[in-house]
């Protein structure tokens, strides 16, 4: 298992690093001039020293290298130093162009919105989607089955943007249960404000589990299939199993296997999904973050948050292989 | 349903002959009507002449877009289903293109590379050309590995063999021998293609990072409806129930087309 887990590690660390060279070089070759929208009455040498404040004059290969150190070793190291409470370390960190602040800080602020909405989408669309795959796999071809695949197919088919339009109309236009907008400012104090948070994440939550429900939904029942056509579900039964022992004990065990890895495979995208969904209920989170910065041409933030959604891809399927290894000890000696 | 909205959409002008441009500042905000059927938007322009105009540019993006990413993919899968020294390289190139986070790389690209384009070829074929590519270039990862799968299985048949002990060459073993026995694969890919191709560029146009304002897509036109959803929901829900009812088409046809070819799914 060592051995399987060092190669798995051994290939994610080249990845990451060509995928570092790839999301860099796509930004610095980029024809744009980050100094395009200055007023033009700015004089040229005034401008040359604003660029070499921005630390573009230096040449490419030293920028890339800049970049990484301050991303591998100095923001780690800022990280570390502010839990143990150290002060008094000076090392340049990433700087947005925007705010003149540390980039990572800025994600720290963020990721709280992100991760209270995007958590919870997912683990309530796990938390559907495996009774509702195992389900409609036993009952196959029932109209329980159809239904729920029917609605699966929808989820994955209808895009976010256009879910989240429906449900707005449906929930806090026509009905008014529930605000449109994200507030981010809401404190939860008491149990009033806890229930304006409640219902102002309903509808993100919901639009964002639809799609992980829809997916994973699919993946378990496809994989239930196969295992209730396997020998050993008829020896269980023939051994006298209950119904239940068989379909949770021997399939649905069984099944979990691949549908571990797609759960773990799913986080990523449902970061992506996020970048949509912020943007349409104006959660102040991650996504909103890319947009905003990319709009304004801040180069540093889109670049590190780009690299850390490849980070969180890679780790995925790092995790998925691992998981697979663990579960599946088959898939260890290939 | 996939035909009808494909021809419709194709003979828009002369289905319903206003057009989309056109602003009719008398008739702003209109609710549908003769004149009008599906109504009007802030600037009076026809609601169905721009879902018209926006699905010729929507179908017309997901069709290049497929284009691209299937030649690629299929350049790569073939190549190295037929060529053990290639496979390890390309494959590895497909698995780190997986690896990628590809919405966010599409919206830098477009970001980054839209002013410079659309000044050298016009506004609109620019980044035209622009989308087609990124969303070509970062969707054929799955076809590559779908074909090499099904033609280091035909590298094994006896036929390969055969034709390779007459000495055919490689060119003509590609075109003769190769590409006619995965064209079902191909054919799937394809559609499925299209429909991840389709929600891409209407992802793009949402976050307001695809054609220009003046240009509606399908993707644009719900951007621009969701802001009046309280007082003209029409304006929102139309695009957007052309998008999900094309992507839906597209995906049955595909999952149709594949049911008929795999015999493991008649087994059941």
């Amino acid at each position: 298992m060592l051995s399987y887990a060092l190669r798995r590690l051994a290939f994610a660390l080249p990845t990451l690093l060509t995928i570092s060279v790839v999301v860099f070089a796509l930004m610095a070759l980029a024809p744009g001039d980050p100094m395009a929208q200055l007023p033009l009455t700015i004089p040229a040498e005034v401008r040359a020293e604003m660029r070499s404040a921005l630390g573009l004059d230096a040449p490419l290969h030293q920028r890339y290298g800049m970049w990484l150190w301050q991303m591998v070793v100095i923001e780690p190291r800022v990280a570390i130093e502010a839990l143990l409470g150290i002060e008094g370390n000076d090392a340049t960190r990433i700087l947005s162009w925007q705010t003149r602040g540390p980039v990572f800080q800025l994600i720290a602020q963020r990721l709280p919105q992100t991760l209270t909405v995007l958590g919870l989408a997912y683990v309530l669309g796990i938390a559907i989607a495996l009774p509702l795959g195992i389900w409609s796999a036993y009952r196959h071809n029932s109209a329980f089955d159809r239904v729920a695949n029917g609605i699966a197919l929808l989820g994955v088919a209808v895009p976010p943007f256009f879910s989240a339009a429906i449900l707005i109309y449906i929930f806090a236009i026509r009905l008014d249960w529930v605000p449109s907008i994200y507030d981010t400012t809401l404190a939860v104090t008491d149990w009033s404000s806890a229930w304006a948070q409640v219902r102002q994440m309903a509808l993100p939550v919901v639009v964002l589990s639809l799609q992980t429900t829809a997916q994973i939904t699919r993946y378990m029942r496809a994989a239930m299939l196969d295992a209730l056509g396997q020998d050993y579900i008829r020896a269980a039964r023939a051994k006298g199993l209950s119904e239940r022992a068989v379909l949770i004990g021997q399939a649905a065990r069984n099944s979990m296997i691949p549908v571990v890895s797609v759960i773990a495979l799913g986080v990523p995208q449902i970061f992506a999904g996020a970048i949509i969904t912020e943007q349409v209920f104006g959660v102040n989170g991650i996504g909103q973050l890319l947009i905003t910065s990319l709009q304004a041409n801040d180069l540093p933030t889109v670049q590190t948050i780009t690299m850390l959604l490849a980070v969180l891809i890679v780790l995925a399927n790092l995790v998925a292989d691992l998981a697979y290894g663990l579960l599946d000890p088959r898939v260890r000696y290939e | 349903m996939l035909g009808l909205i494909v021809i419709t959409v194709g003979l828009g002008p002369w289905v319903w002959p206003l057009p989309a441009k056109l602003i009719d500042l008398g008739a702003r905000n209109a609710g549908p009507g003769w004149a009008h059927p599906l109504g009007t938007d802030q600037l009076g322009r026809d609601l169905l002449a721009q879902l018209l105009a926006g699905g010729r540019v929507s179908l017309a993006v997901a069709g290049a877009a497929m284009i691209v990413s299937i030649s690629l993919g299929t350049a790569l899968g073939v190549l190295s289903g037929m060529f053990r020294w290639l496979d390890g390289p390309l494959m590895r190139l497909t698995d780190l293109f997986l690896a990628l986070p590809v919405l966010p790389l599409l919206l830098i690209t477009v970001a980054l590379f839209r002013a410079p384009l659309s000044a050298a070829l016009g506004p609109e074929t620019g980044i035209f050309i622009l989308i087609v590519l990124a969303i070509g270039a970062t969707s054929w990862m799955s076809t590559a590995r779908i074909l090499r799968g099904e033609v280091r299985a035909l590298m094994a048949r006896d036929f390969i063999r055969a034709a390779r002990s007459t000495g055919t060459r490689n060119g003509a073993m590609i075109t003769r021998h190769v590409l006619p026995n995965i064209i079902g694969a191909l054919t799937v890919s394809a559609t499925l293609g299209v429909a991840s191709a389709i929600l891409m560029e209407s992802a793009l146009s949402f976050l307001g990072l695809g054609f220009p304002p003046d240009m509606a897509t399908w993707g644009r036109l719900l951007l621009d409806g969701t802001a009046h959803l309280g007082n003209h929901p029409g304006r929102a829900l139309w695009p957007g129930a052309l998008i999900t009812a094309t992507a839906l088409a597209v995906t049955w046809l595909g999952d149709g087309y594949r049911d008929q070819n795999d015999p493991r799914h008649h087994a059941r």
